[in-house]
């Protein structure tokens, strides 16, 4: 059963992987000012290691599939994701840190921040003491000797990897106001509450009890995808979307 | 008072004076160093020359043969100006300007009368501050120079070097020069983009509407142009300029 429920994980974290690649890819055809260039790549960064980072999960789930994968492949994995989520954090938080105090030069104490963010966890997690694989109805994971919930970096980690998306894209949001364009508009609201209800459910999910139920894990995939799909619409919206609406395609 | 204006002999100055300059008003062109200030003085001087009005050009910085040499450079052959009477240039300092001033008839209200001069130059009135004389007394004399000019009806363009090359604060003067003058036009270096971009904007033009936009300064071997309006950018008087959130949205989004 574990492994009809792990393909079905895999198959949504590529689904998931592939239109995240695909919004990077329409976001990086927009040309921009030299001013703006930095702050675009890190949009498009954010996408794409967003989508690396999915990708290198769903290897995780398919090779679980066919039988247990080993600890040092997990824990390389686990490692480069999370290299590629702080690469991507970067690129979100620059983005939006562009756009609202126009200053380029942010992008240095932001990738310092995120580096040493990185030696952090990555230190964290080494000092955690991995011990095995365990290989659940969706994912797998490392189990560590020490529970990574009792450590009393456990919150601010998962604060600044859920709180800086949440809180980013409902600053995103206000743009709504200062954007004329009705296309621009959509794309803000579209984009903004996407993320929003994506990074804050499974936030909420996480600190229960209900975040392991089997419903959850089916939703919370049904969720990702669902934002993806409405992002990538956003800057693609279908023909029907077009005409309803009267918004354009980037 | 009648409507004419004078034109400053730059189109987008005369924009954004509505214009041109007052007649018989004192003009203040303040800004950083290589802004241009001398070079917007000139064009002033070169379209009196086209509408037959003639200049004084009094200069404390340069000798003569420089002054016709960057004149020459922007095409204006001052040098022949003066031998036909229509510009007089006088090399001179501040403190052999203010005594002869004390003592009657001037050295000025002399050149003045030579080549009857409806323009004044004077490049530049930093030199002033070197006198050693307190501020207050330096504002008095100053204050009774330009009350003198106006009686003569001659529209004066005085420069004045703000020291501070780029940042927030600006100050144009410790003596309040600008308060003597009926009009104050700032030059001023802003980054933006990574580059030192030129800024004009004019602070003060008493008795008449002006453009209170910061607008984009060229200065090049043709002289000075000013361009249009710095759109969707904000916080220029803050030397590093960014573009307004709205722009940048218009373009990240």
């Amino acid at each position: 059963m574990s492994q009809a429920t792990l393909a079905a994980a895999a198959a949504f974290s590529v689904v998931s992987a592939l239109v995240y690649f695909q919004v990077a890819r329409v976001v990086a055809m927009r040309s921009v000012s030299a001013d703006a260039s930095l702050a675009a790549t890190g949009f498009r960064l954010w996408w794409a290691a967003l989508a690396g980072s999915t990708l290198l999960g769903s290897l995780d789930e398919l090779i679980a599939v066919f039988g247990e994968p080993p600890l040092g492949l997990l824990i390389a994995v686990g490692h480069i994701s999370l290299a590629l989520t702080c690469v991507a954090l970067w690129g979100l938080l620059y983005y939006l840190l562009y756009l609202f105090t126009g200053r380029r030069r942010l992008w240095m104490p932001l990738a310092a921040f995120y580096a040493v963010y990185f030696f952090v966890l990555f230190g964290w997690l080494l000092g955690a003491d991995a011990t095995g694989v365990e290989v659940g109805r969706w994912s797998v994971d490392v189990s560590y000797a020490k529970d990574l919930a009792d450590s009393v970096l456990w919150l601010p980690v998962l604060a600044f990897l859920l709180l800086p998306q949440i809180l980013g894209s409902i600053a995103y949001f206000t743009l709504y106001w200062r954007v004329e364009e009705r296309s621009q508009k959509f794309r803000v609201a579209v984009v903004s509450w996407s993320i929003i209800i994506w990074f804050g459910s499974a936030g909420v999910a996480s600190l229960s009890e209900f975040g392991q139920e089997d419903l959850w894990q089916v939703t919370s995939r049904f969720i990702g995808l669902a934002a993806a799909g409405a992002i990538l619409a956003a800057y693609r919206p279908p023909a029907l979307l077009r005409r309803t609406l009267r918004v354009e395609a980037l | 008072m009648s409507g004419k204006r004078l034109s400053t002999g730059i189109k987008g100055l005369d924009e954004m004076t509505h214009g041109g300059y007052i007649p018989g008003d004192a003009v203040l062109i303040a800004g950083s160093p290589g802004t241009g200030k001398t070079t917007t003085a000139m064009h002033f001087m070169a379209a009196g020359v086209e509408a037959g009005e003639h200049t004084v050009f009094v200069t404390f910085e340069y000798l003569p043969q420089q002054i016709y040499r960057d004149a020459g450079n922007r095409g204006w052959p001052l040098e022949q100006w003066e031998k036909e009477g229509k510009v007089k240039v006088i090399c001179t300092t501040p403190d052999v300007l203010m005594m002869e001033a004390d003592q009657g008839q001037s050295l000025l209200e002399e050149a003045i009368q030579e080549v009857n001069a409806k323009r004044l130059i004077v490049d530049s009135m930093t030199h002033f501050e070197f006198l050693g004389s307190s501020h207050n007394d330096l504002r008095q004399d100053l204050s009774g120079l330009m009350n003198r000019l106006r009686l003569l009806d001659v529209t004066t363009v005085v420069t004045h070097e703000i020291p501070q090359i780029i940042g927030p604060a600006v100050r144009i003067s410790n003596w309040g020069l600008e308060f003597l003058v009926d009009a104050v036009i700032l030059l001023r270096y802003v980054e933006l983009e990574g580059e030192l971009q030129k800024a004009i904007n004019i602070l003060k033009f008493r008795g008449s509407d002006h453009d209170k936009r910061y607008r984009r300064l060229r200065l090049d071997q043709g002289g000075v142009t000013v361009e249009e309006e710095f759109a969707g950018v904000e916080n220029i008087s803050g030397g590093t300029a960014t573009r307004k959130i709205a722009a940048r949205a218009e373009e990240l989004i």
